[in-house]
């Protein structure tokens, strides 16, 4: 379970890792996209761990899915209409010029 | 079974991180689909069908979505980001983040069986959840409250 627990911090620090390293907008979903799942893993994880009563954590695990999906989809069309007005991906190019 | 898992868990860490260095943005969504399957896969070993179906349905919907997106953006399909130095701002998020989840993992022992406490007594367990939820609460406040007044960066002028 330790090593479940440390393999889901890992994928969630690979995930934070795309965030802050990537400047491509669509590599910053994907590492969002990790984080989301890291979270969710480490939820059901601890619901199998807890053995019957994982209901609650399998809830949480499926809202965290949900939530996630509404999440990147909303960055996916901001990512498409910046692409629209500016050109570019690159969030550093982005925040350059003048909106 | 909890091998199992943590192989496929392992399996997504690489896959992540290929998805993330890869220059071709086809191959990146390629793995975020792959990641998705491991995690399909990884719910239903851990008996969580209902989870394994929604994430169908969640992974279903947001592959197609990014390749609609590179679909109707970028006809050249390669991440054209010039290579940059890391900024001071990077590397003290990337601090934080690592100290944040080092200090989460340390509380977070206590609560699982078998495993000796590394916090001291006043912090560990569920009161030191809720101690680290809501100073982390009182610093995304400091943020939001930083972006709001800081100049640097706009060139509105």
């Amino acid at each position: 379970m330790t090593l479940l627990c440390m393999l889901c911090a890992i994928l969630f620090a690979v995930g934070i890792y795309g965030v802050v390293m990537k400047r491509n907008l669509i590599k910053i979903v994907i590492g969002i996209s990790l984080m989301v799942q890291a979270v969710a893993l480490l939820l059901l994880g601890l619901g199998y761990a807890e053995g019957a009563s994982q209901g609650i954590f399998q809830t949480i695990g499926l809202i965290t899915m949900i939530g996630g999906l509404g999440v990147m989809s909303l960055m996916i069309v901001t990512a498409v209409r910046l692409y629209q007005k500016y050109g570019t991906f690159d969030i550093s190019e982005i925040r350059r010029l003048k909106g | 079974m909890l091998v199992a898992i943590d192989i496929l868990v392992g399996l997504a860490i690489v896959a992540g991180l290929i998805a993330l260095e890869s220059k071709r943005l086809k191959n990146s969504i390629a793995l975020v689909a792959a990641t998705g399957l491991i995690f399909v896969i990884a719910s239903f070993l851990l008996g969580s069908a209902e989870v394994g179906i929604g994430s169908i349905v969640v992974f279903g919907i947001l592959t197609p979505l990014l390749l609609q997106a590179l679909k109707s953006t970028t006809d050249k399909d390669i991440t054209l980001t010039p290579k940059r130095k890391t900024t001071r701002n990077e590397i003290f998020a990337l601090i934080s983040a690592a100290a944040f989840t080092i200090t989460f993992l340390i509380v977070s022992f206590s609560l699982l069986e078998g495993l000796p406490s590394l916090a001291p007594k006043p912090i560990e367990g569920h009161i030191g959840l809720s101690i680290i939820r809501e100073v982390i609460v009182l610093l995304a406040a400091l943020a939001g409250i930083w972006a709001i007044i800081r100049k640097t960066g706009r060139q509105d002028k």
